[in-house]
């Protein structure tokens, strides 16, 4: 029995609970504070709390989401974030990848080009809003409207004429600078041998390219694409200080819509249900790219 | 030839369009109030105006001052507490393990505005309301998912002879923690510490309903109060959003390249 013991001890910590209760609680303790935020929405995601008619208040069961699921509004902003989200991946991976191999060639001034490239990572999101809306495309203010004018067009109110484009272009501008900075490093892992050993064997640029390269970065874009997707999901200054959801229901997320029931209308159980969705929603996505990313990336290889 | 030239023309261009926002940042900042206008937005400024920064900096210091202490004493704070976790999660499997850990990831995807108004009766409930505190407690249990997470990962590189060694040496879970494991984390603390301040930095809506006082505002609502009209005179603003920007910037220029290592190496891997 010890014998047999010894033999299968690879994870020595498996054998080992006793010392952990001893001093687990205040280890315990601080596990049970990673669950604070998504157990206090499931809390409320099944209880009735508004704070116009603070009286009424219990628990309610599954009211909370069948009132979301009815709505047509929940539909259109699922729609939207997936829209948004799905775009915005798309944007900043392609152009993300063009400009890191771009910065992967030597250039005089590559340094300086490549700190100018990833500026707008610093600019706040809220103020990044505010100058896009108001000093870029603003049908007045704005310097596209100017620039139209100048070349004879009438100008174009484009969070009011294109909100959903405008704000993709929004926030993909603002994640470009990370999906490039670490599809670089991903990129000055590539052994140049083997690119080499490519351009001996006759590979043009683009087979280089699709074949060496882009299967390398399997790893890299997943890890690009699932980060990106956590944060896109939950996207929500940009559009408060930009375009307000609108106009009519163009850009309302499902964030957006969460804010909308929980500071608009002030039904918190509401407003936790589609928390409780958006989390699925992250869940189903997340699984549904990275597939996507495994299936026709690491098909490339030979 | 030809060739090379139009796709570096076209190239140039394209930067010079994706640059054009920050462009736009850091001329309108230099400009006098009188200078801006629409048909020169795009300019140079003819006299270069310094002002702007020094009325930015009287105006703003204080909110950075808020954001500096929150955001550093939240960052700290969660990147302990998270490396903790991470040891715990990693190199000693409890009992409930594998249901505590997905559903500590669920809590990386909730829209903080869900449940921001039962937080901010919470808050106010425990005496925090209006305060610094309230705002760094609820950045430190919204940040703990996500610190946990990377730690854990990065934890489960470390053999388990390393701890398994400790433990025949007597050394305790503490004691493991403090002599094995804690050293070993330089690379995690980056990681984790670079993504929390900028997160927190940056962040908008818990400051904005949590905190009540203009005295106690960070420097991300104070901006975007003041930028929030139509025809205001941007080079306060922007200056502001300049001075706002550099501590992130300086982290990244500082600890940047270990940073992206560590996202690659598989520190955030589900």
């Amino acid at each position: 029995m010890t014998h047999h013991r010894v033999l299968t001890k690879t994870r020595p910590q498996a054998l080992r609970p006793n010392s952990f209760w001893l001093l687990g609680p205040a280890v315990l303790l601080l596990i049970v504070w990673t669950q604070i935020p998504f157990a206090l929405t499931l809390y409320h995601s099944f209880r009735r709390f508004n704070l116009l008619n603070p009286e009424r208040q219990g628990f309610v069961g599954l009211e909370n989401f069948a009132s979301l699921l009815t709505d047509p509004i929940f539909w259109t902003a699922i729609l939207n974030t997936l829209v948004l989200v799905g775009s915005v991946l798309l944007i900043t991976v392609a152009v993300g990848l063009l400009l890191a191999v771009l910065f992967y060639q030597e250039f005089p001034g590559r340094a300086l080009a490549r700190t100018l490239a990833i500026s707008p990572f610093f600019v706040m999101p809220v103020v990044s809003a505010l100058i896009w809306k108001n000093m870029l495309m603003h049908p007045v203010y704005g310097l596209f409207a100017w620039m139209a004018e100048s070349l004879g067009q009438r100008p174009i109110d484009w969070l009011a004429t294109y909100p959903m484009p405008s704000i993709v272009m929004m926030v993909s501008w603002q994640w470009i600078p990370f999906a490039m900075l670490l599809i670089l490093t991903g990129l000055q892992s590539l052994s140049k041998e083997q690119l080499e050993a490519a351009k001996i064997d006759g590979a043009n640029a683009w087979q280089e390219f699709r074949y060496i390269v882009v299967p390398h970065l399997a790893q890299t874009l997943s890890v690009v694409v699932m980060l990106e997707t956590i944060f896109l999901l939950t996207i929500f200054a940009e559009i408060y200080a930009s375009t307000s959801g609108g106009p009519g229901l163009a850009t309302t997320t499902l964030p957006y819509l969460i804010y909308l029931k929980a500071f608009g209308e002030y039904r918190i159980g509401v407003a936790a249900a589609g928390a409780v969705f958006a989390v699925i929603l992250a869940n189903i996505v997340a699984i549904f790219v990275l597939r996507m990313i495994g299936r026709n990336l690491q098909g490339g290889r030979t | 030839m030809i060739g090379r030239i139009l796709q570096y023309t076209v190239l140039f261009i394209a930067t010079l369009f994706f640059l054009l926002p920050v462009y736009l940042v850091i001329v309108t900042a230099f400009k006098e109030p009188s200078a801006i206008t629409l048909s020169s937005t795009w300019q140079l400024p003819q006299v270069w105006y310094w002002e702007s920064f020094a009325q930015a900096w009287t105006a703003f210091a204080p909110k950075l001052q808020n954001s500096f202490f929150l955001t550093i004493t939240a960052t700290i704070l969660s990147a302990l507490l998270g490396s903790l976790n991470g040891y715990v999660l990693a190199k000693w499997k409890f009992p409930g393990a594998n249901i505590v850990f997905p559903l500590m990831l669920f809590g990386m995807f909730i829209p903080y505005q869900a449940v921001l108004i039962p937080l901010f009766q919470f808050v106010r409930e425990i005496g925090l309301g209006g305060s610094l505190w309230g705002l760094i407690l609820v950045h430190v249990v919204y940040g703990l998912p996500i610190t946990t997470l990377i730690f854990r990962n990065y934890y489960a590189e470390i053999p388990d002879e390393m701890i398994e060694a400790g433990r025949i040496d007597g050394a305790g879970f503490f004691g493991i923690y403090s002599r094995i494991v804690f050293p070993l984390s330089v690379p995690g603390f980056v990681v984790v510490i670079i993504w929390q301040f900028t997160q927190i930095w940056n962040e908008f809506l818990f400051a904005v309903t949590l905190v009540s006082s203009p005295a106690n505002q960070p420097i991300t609502v104070a901006l975007a109060q003041l930028a929030g009209g139509e025809a205001v005179k941007w080079n306060l603003p922007m200056a502001g959003a300049l001075l706002a920007a550099l501590p992130t910037l300086l982290v990244y220029i500082f600890l940047g390249r270990y940073f992206i290592r560590g996202l690659l190496a598989g520190s955030v891997k589900g």
